[in-house]
């Protein structure tokens, strides 16, 4: 069964750019890419679980703002030490310039 | 037959080297030497949450599992007694020797200590503590409770990271300072500012200026300084930077000079030795000069460059080096080098949030120290590395306007390229 949940308007994150969000003791991590598309992951560094939505988008690539760990925050791809552990992404949808994630039931 | 590789020390640098290796060739043995008891351990926490957190427990930078997966045949507990350059052997102080084709030393750096009590012999005193690994850190967590008050000698980094983690443990803690404010060296006046306002509003009682004449240590701790009432402590920490581990390669007879000398390849004068992290001084062609640095990032940086160089390759560290701390809820970040600023530029967010840069005659951007709540300020931080490493030349109006990120400065740059 898919759970969406609401995040927020589209324009509240600019391209390029990431915001966090808190939901039932989880916090994510929510994206623009510079083409404008929606992307969800988990929020915090794999590394030493810092938020990652104080650090810098750059195309597809989150940097983490502590240690620079890098990931793909379209696919949750580690880039290399000093994070080897992937982050988990989310299902994202916008309706009516609205952003939804989907999150396990 | 295949190539021996040896690391002497398992830091940041000594470990990021040898993962590098095995990365690039699956041939070669390496050898991780290791002086310390227990894995590989990351040392930022030992002033921060190791002091903060009751059931902390040290960070691995490599696992066990890892280290056997990866074939590094890791040797803790073993030093190195002697570097034999013309042989290009090692000898341990068992009198084992072990044969290299490629050798990096990665041994960090040791905490100074105060000669005044060399002189008298008392650095060994039980009430007399410094920071450097993790059992430095194990002793001051047993020894430090709540209502004692504790002396710091040395604002720096160390210093204040230790005053931030003690105070907030219940301890009174004064800091005395030798220079006419903290962190006099790696900070710009704007950002010291930041954070001596935020020690004083948690009560620590920071001395400038401080000159001290004399410490006796016996059951108690007891300073004397120059034209002011002499201090009573229950210990003492001695933070006044660290002197990095030179014996090594001093014996083999390498180039030295504040650290081992090595060019931007991290080669030493020996072709076949390398060296990387807090124990080199090596050559950053960006700023046109030999630096060393005690930086947790830049010793993996540069131990990538020496591993790769180590296999043959041709690759040179380039990177304005970056650098954090964390005091209290702030966080500090900086990135390059301050070497003959032309212009300075505060970039001023609010009270606490400050981001002060400077750039050469060109407008290039050299450095930048920011410092906010959390990690507030380590975009700008991302941005202004950005700048730097592609030697943009920058709009200095958007520099000061906070109201126009900085960004576009990124996107603009890109643009003229």
């Amino acid at each position: 069964m898919s759970n969406w949940i609401e995040v927020c308007a589209l324009d509240e994150i600019d391209e390029e750019d990431v915001v966090p969000f808190d939901h039932a003791g989880h916090t994510y991590a929510i994206y623009r890419c510079p083409e404008g598309n929606v992307f969800a992951t988990s929020g915090l560094c794999t590394h030493e679980r810092i938020h990652l939505a104080d650090g810098l988008v750059m195309d597809d690539i989150i940097e983490c703002p502590k240690h620079n760990g890098r990931f793909n925050y379209k696919n949750g791809q580690a880039q290399g030490a000093p994070v080897c552990e992937h982050l988990k992404t989310f299902a994202t949808k916008v309706e009516n310039d609205t952003i939804y994630i989907e999150v396990a039931p | 037959m295949s190539q021996t590789m040896i690391i002497i020390g398992a830091g940041e640098a000594g470990v990021r080297a040898a993962r590098t290796l095995r990365q690039h060739n699956s041939e070669i043995a390496i050898h991780l030497f290791e002086g310390e008891q227990g894995l590989p351990y990351e040392r930022p926490p030992l002033s921060k949450n190791a002091l903060l957190d009751d059931a902390f427990s040290r960070k691995l930078i490599i696992s066990a599992e890892e280290l056997a997966q990866l074939s590094i045949h890791y040797h803790s507990d073993t030093c190195v007694e002697a570097l034999l350059a013309e042989t290009k052997q090692i000898r341990l102080t068992n009198g084992k020797l072990f044969g290299f084709d490629k050798l990096l030393i990665a041994t960090g750096a040791k905490a100074r200590t105060l000669p005044l009590l060399q002189q008298k012999g008392l650095d060994q005193h039980p009430l007399l503590f410094s920071l450097r690994s993790a059992a430095d850190c194990q002793r001051i967590r047993n020894q430090a409770s709540a209502g004692q008050h504790v002396v710091l000698v040395g604002a720096g980094f160390i210093g204040l990271e230790l005053a931030a983690s003690l105070r907030s443990k219940g301890l009174k803690v004064t800091v005395l300072e030798s220079q006419a404010r903290i962190l006099q060296r790696a900070v710009p006046a704007p950002i010291a500012e930041v954070l001596a306002q935020s020690h004083a509003e948690h009560g620590v009682d920071i001395r400038l200026n401080c000159q001290i004449e004399d410490i006796r240590l016996n059951n108690e701790v007891e300073i004397d300084l120059a034209g002011q009432t002499s201090l009573k402590a229950d210990w003492l920490v001695v933070g006044i930077g660290a002197e990095p581990n030179i014996h090594l390669a001093n014996h083999a007879g390498l180039a030295l000079e504040n650290g081992i000398q090595v060019d931007a390849a991290m080669q030493t004068s020996h072709p076949d030795i390398f060296a990387a992290g807090d124990v080199c001084n090596f050559l950053l062609s960006r700023y046109g000069t030999q630096v060393r640095l005690e930086s947790w990032r830049c010793a993996q940086e540069q131990a990538e460059v020496a591993a790769l160089n180590m296999l043959g390759g041709a690759v040179q560290y380039v990177q304005a080096p970056w650098f954090w701390s964390d005091q209290y809820d702030l966080g500090l970040q900086s990135v390059g080098l301050s070497i003959n600023p032309v212009t300075k530029i505060e970039r001023r967010y609010d009270e606490q949030t400050r981001l002060y840069i400077e750039l050469d005659s060109q407008q290039r951007i050299l450095c930048a120290c920011a410092i906010g709540l959390g990690n507030s300020v380590a975009k700008d931080i991302k941005v202004i590395e950005r700048l730097i490493n592609q030697n943009s030349i920058v709009d200095i109006t958007t520099l000061g306007d906070v109201n126009v990120p900085l960004k576009s400065l990124l996107k603009r740059a890109k643009e003229c390229v």
